[in-house]
C-alpha cells in the first residue's frame, strides 16, 4: 500500500462537491481508497489511526484541503492518478453562451470574416504582425509600444493607401461600432465621434459625453506619437476623414496632448473639409488657432464633452459648479504647513489635466511627465513641492503591468506621501471599464485607510481626492466605486476637469467662498 | 461578468457593523449559492443567493447563484452601509429587510419535550442521509469518523446531564473539526445542540463556552457558525424548525421543516438535526432530574 497526499492550501468546497470529488476519486483507475477532507486536527487524528498520516498531511491547517490517495504497492502511475484527481478540483462547467475561436495566425483569422486585428506582442515583432494584418485587409489596433518610428510611419502610410485604420502603435483605447477595444468604457451609442492620441483623455471625453446624456459613434485611437513632427498626424487626419464619412457621427472631438506645431496646423486644416462641427481639445492648445480653422476650442476635457453634447444631443446641457462651501470647509481644516498636492495617477491625460490646473494658477509642479526640464522628477525620486506622477508612464511600467491593471506601486506611494506633514491633498484617479482592474477602488481602500490613519495620528486632516473615470454601465459600476470611496472619507470629483479645479481651489491663493 | 445585484434581506448585525465602519476584506470562498467575504477583523460575511434562507452574518441577494459572476477567492471586497463590491460585482443595499434571529423559549414540560424529541428522531430517520452522525457508510475514513462522532456525542451528553463542565469541554473539543466537510459533522452536531442550549429556559447550563481555543480547531466558516449558534443565532430554516418543534399544542408543518434542514449540504442538515434532537432529549431528561 502506498499513501500519497496532496495539500491544497486554503481551498474550500461545499460538502456536496467534496463528496462528489471523493466518490469520483475512489472510482479512478488504480485507486484503492481516496479521502478528501479539511485538514483539522480531528481529521488528521483519524488518518493517523488509519495509518495514513504522512508528514505533509500532519502539517495541513484547518483551511487546507487534504487529498489522500491509497494505491497498491508498486503502482507506477501515481502522479497521473493525482493529476486526474486534481483535475476534478478545478473542472468547471463552461459558462453558457461563451464561445471563442483561437487562430494561430493573422491569415487564418482574416479568413473568418474578421476586419480588425488587435495586436499586442513584443514591440520587436509588432510591426511585422501589423503589416501582415494590413496586407490581409484588416484594420489594426496596435497595442504594443517600443515600435520604431520609421515602422510606424510605414505602417500608417500603408494603411492610408489601403483605406484602413492603423490605430497605434501604443494605442490602448478604441470604440468601434459600439465595441470597446482594450481599455474603454461602456458608453451609450450616439453621434459623437472621437479621434484621440491620448488613451485616458479619450476615455474621459467619452464618459463625460455619456454622463451628459450623449453617446459615442466611434472612438478612434491614433497612438501617442501620431501628432509628432515625424509621424505628422497621419492617423488623426485619416480618423477625421473616416468620421466625416460616417453617417452615425454628427460631431467630431479631437483629443491630444500638445501636438507638434506644424502637425497641429495640418490637422486643423482638415476641420474645414469635415463638413461637421469639430471640437478640438489639445491640452495647452491655442484657442485662436482652433477658432481660425473653424473649430470649437475646448480648454478642458469636460468642456470638450459639453460642447459635443451641445452640438449633437442637448443644447442646454450643463455641468454642476464646484462646491465652494466644501472647499472652504476643507481649507479650514488644513494646518499652515500643509501646502502641497501629491497626485498619483494611472491615467496620463488625467494627470496632465490636474497638473495644468495648478500650472495655470502659477504654481511650480514637479512631475515625471513635465515638459519643463527643470521640473522633471524621475520615477524613483522622492516628491518635492507639488508633485504629479503618471504611474502609467514608461518609467513606471517598464517590466510590470500598467497601474490600471496592477495598482501595487501606486498604493505604496499613497501611504508614503501621506506620511509627509507638508502634504495637504492627495489626488488619485480610478479607471473603470474593459481591460482595467476589476475593482480599482476596493484594492486601494486599505491603503487609503492607512494614509488617513497616519495623518490622524499626527493630528492632520489629509484631504484625499478621488476621481473615478467610468459610467453606470461599466464593470464594476461607477456608483458602487464612488460610494466606497465616500465611505472611506474620500472627496470624489465628478470629472477630470473638476479634479483639477478642486485641487487648485484647495491649494490656491484665490478666495473660494 | 459585470453585475449589480440588490440585497433582499440581511442580518441586522451585519447592517449595524457596516453602519459603524467600512468593512474591508477579500473574498474567502465562492460556492454555487454562497460567496463568503472575510473582513480584516476575521468576520465572515456571506452573500447568499435568493433561494438560501436568512442566517447570521448573511446577506441574501437577488441572484440565483455566483457561478456566472467569475469572482475568485482573494478578490478585494468592501462592505459599506450602502452596498458591497467584490471584483466586478456590486451588491446594493437599498433598504433590504433586516433579519433578526428570534429566541425560541423552552417552555414545554418534560413529557412534552420528550415527545417532541422522539418525533424529531422519527423524522430524522425518514429524512436523514447516511454518513456523519448517522454512520452507515462503507468509506473507511467516514466510518472511522462516525465512530468518533458517536463516542463524542455520548461523552458530551453524559457530561451535560451530570453538569460536568470540564468533561463537557473535553468532549466538545473532541467533536470540533471532526468530519471531512467544510462544516465538519462534529461541528454541525454541536451547532444543533448549542442552539438548543442557548435558548431561554435551557437547563444545559454546563454547555461549554466555545472559546477561541476550541474554535481554532476547525474551519473559519464552521467556527463562525458554531459561535453564533452558542448565542442562539442560526440559519432561519433551523430556527423555524425549532419554533415548530417547541410550539405548545404540537408542531405544524414539521415534516417540511425537517426536510428543509436535512437538505443543507451533504450530511450537514442531518448532523444539525441530530444535534437538535440530542439537545431536546437532554432538556427533557434534565427536567426530570430537578
Amino acid at each position: 500500500m502506498t499513501v500519497t497526499a496532496v495539500i491544497k492550501k486554503n481551498t474550500y468546497f461545499d460538502s456536496v462537491s467534496l463528496m462528489s470529488i471523493s466518490t469520483k476519486a475512489n472510482q479512478a483507475d488504480g485507486v484503492d481508497q481516496a479521502f478528501v477532507a479539511m485538514g483539522t486536527e480531528m481529521n488528521k487524528g483519524v488518518l493517523d489511526n488509519l495509518g495514513l498520516l504522512t508528514p505533509e498531511l500532519a502539517d495541513a491547517a484547518n483551511g487546507d484541503l487534504m487529498i489522500v490517495v491509497v494505491t497498491e504497492e508498486g503502482t507506477e502511475d501515481v502522479e497521473e492518478i493525482l493529476a486526474r484527481i486534481e483535475e476534478l478540483l478545478v473542472r468547471k462547467p463552461p459558462a453558457e453562451g461563451e464561445t471563442a475561436v483561437v487562430h494561430r495566425t493573422i491569415e487564418s483569422a482574416a479568413q473568418r470574416n474578421a476586419n480588425l486585428a488587435i495586436i499586442a506582442v513584443n514591440g520587436a515583432y509588432a510591426a511585422r504582425e501589423a503589416r501582415k494584418a494590413l496586407e490581409n485587409d484588416l484594420h489594426v489596433l496596435l497595442f504594443s509600444d517600443n515600435v520604431p518610428v520609421e515602422d510606424e510611419i510605414a505602417l500608417k502610410n500603408l494603411a492610408h493607401d489601403k483605406g484602413l485604420l492603423m490605430m497605434g502603435p501604443d494605442c490602448g483605447t478604441a470604440i468601434i461600432n459600439n465595441t470597446g477595444l482594450c481599455f474603454a468604457n461602456a458608453v451609450r451609442p450616439g453621434s459623437v465621434g472621437i479621434v484621440a492620441a491620448s488613451g485616458t483623455g479619450s476615455q474621459e471625453v467619452s464618459v463625460r459625453v455619456h454622463a451628459l446624456g450623449g453617446g459615442i459613434s466611434q472612438l478612434i485611437g491614433t497612438g501617442g506619437r501620431d501628432l509628432s513632427a515625424e509621424v505628422g498626424g497621419i492617423m488623426m487626419i485619416d480618423g477625421i476623414r473616416a468620421l466625416a464619412a460616417d453617417d452615425r457621427t454628427d460631431a467630431i472631438v479631437l483629443v491630444s496632448k500638445p501636438p507638434a506645431p506644424e502637425v497641429e496646423k495640418k490637422v486643423l486644416a482638415e476641420i474645414a473639409g469635415a463638413g461637421k462641427p469639430v471640437v478640438v481639445y489639445f491640452i495647452g492648445g491655442s484657442e485662436e488657432a482652433v477658432a481660425a480653422a473653424g473649430g470649437h476650442f475646448a480648454a478642458t476635457s469636460q468642456d470638450a464633452a459639453l460642447q459635443a453634447v451641445w452640438l449633437t444631443t442637448d443644447p442646454v446641457a450643463e455641468v454642476p459648479a464646484l462646491d465652494a462651501a466644501h472647499v472652504a470647509a476643507v481649507r479650514a481644516k488644513l494646518k499652515p504647513e500643509q501646502q502641497y498636492v501629491r497626485g498619483i495617477f494611472c491615467g496620463g491625460t488625467l494627470c496632465d489635466e490636474s497638473m495644468y490646473a495648478l500650472l495655470n494658477a502659477g504654481e511650480d509642479v514637479w512631475s515625471n511627465i513635465q515638459k519643463t526640464p527643470e521640473f522633471v522628477l524621475p520615477a524613483g525620486a522622492a516628491s518635492r513641492g507639488h508633485t504629479f506622477l503618471d504611474f502609467g508612464d514608461d518609467e513606471f511600467t517598464n517590466g510590470r503591468p500598467h497601474p490600471m491593471i496592477d495598482p501595487s506601486l501606486r498604493l505604496e506611494r499613497l501611504v508614503r506621501e501621506a506620511a509627509d506633514p507638508t502634504v495637504a491633498v492627495l489626488v488619485m484617479d480610478f479607471v473603470l471599464g474593459f481591460g482595467s482592474h476589476e475593482d480599482p477602488v476596493g484594492v486601494t481602500l486599505p491603503a487609503i485607510a492607512e494614509a488617513k490613519r497616519l495623518a490622524e495620528k499626527d493630528g492632520r486632516h489629509l484631504e484625499i481626492v478621488g476621481y473615478v473615470l467610468g459610467t453606470d454601465l461599466d464593470t464594476p459600476a461607477l456608483a458602487g466605486q464612488v460610494a466606497a470611496l465616500e465611505a472611506a472619507g474620500v472627496t470624489v470629483a465628478r470629472s477630470s476637469t473638476e479634479t483639477g479645479q478642486y485641487v487648485r481651489a484647495i491649494i490656491g491663493k484665490e478666495a473660494t467662498a | 461578468m459585470n453585475a449589480t445585484a440588490v440585497a433582499l434581506s440581511m442580518d441586522a448585525v451585519v447592517a449595524g457593523k457596516a453602519r459603524e465602519r467600512v468593512l474591508l476584506g477579500e473574498v474567502h470562498s465562492v460556492f454555487r449559492r454562497v460567496l463568503n467575504v472575510v473582513t480584516q477583523q476575521d468576520q465572515l460575511v456571506a452573500f447568499a443567493a435568493a433561494t438560501v434562507d436568512d442566517a447570521p452574518w448573511t446577506i441574501r441577494v437577488d441572484v440565483d447563484g455566483w457561478c456566472r459572476h467569475q469572482v475568485e477567492a482573494g478578490t478585494p471586497a468592501v462592505v459599506t452601509a450602502q452596498g458591497a463590491t467584490f471584483g466586478a460585482t456590486s451588491v446594493k443595499f437599498a433598504k433590504p429587510r433586516l433579519w433578526y434571529a428570534k429566541d425560541v423559549p423552552l417552555i414545554l414540560d418534560r413529557t412534552e419535550l420528550a415527545a417532541r424529541a422522539r418525533l424529531l428522531d422519527d423524522l430524522l430517520a425518514a429524512h436523514g442521509v447516511p454518513g456523519g452522525m448517522q454512520g452507515n457508510t462503507s468509506d473507511p475514513f467516514q466510518a472511522a469518523v462516525s465512530i468518533r462522532l458517536r463516542q463524542g456525542q455520548t461523552a458530551l451528553t453524559q457530561a451535560l446531564r451530570r453538569n460536568d463542565a470540564e468533561a463537557a469541554r473535553k468532549a466538545a473539543e473532541g467533536l470540533v473539526g471532526l468530519g471531512p466537510g467544510l462544516t465538519p459533522a462534529g461541528d454541525d452536531f454541536l451547532t444543533g445542540l448549542a442552539l438548543v442550549a442557548a435558548q431561554p429556559g435551557s437547563r444545559a447550563t454546563s454547555f461549554p463556552r466555545l472559546t477561541g481555543k476550541i474554535l481554532a480547531r476547525t474551519t473559519l466558516l464552521s467556527a463562525v457558525t458554531l459561535c453564533e449558534a452558542a448565542n442562539g443565532r442560526a440559519r432561519e430554516s433551523l430556527l423555524d424548525l425549532l419554533r415548530r418543534l417547541l410550539e405548545p399544542g404540537g408542531g405544524t408543518g414539521l415534516a417540511d421543516a425537517v426536510a428543509r434542514v436535512a437538505a443543507i449540504g451533504h450530511t450537514s442538515g442531518t448532523d444539525l438535526l441530530s444535534g437538535v434532537a440530542a439537545g431536546l432529549h437532554l432538556e427533557s431528561e434534565m427536567r426530570g432530574s430537578v
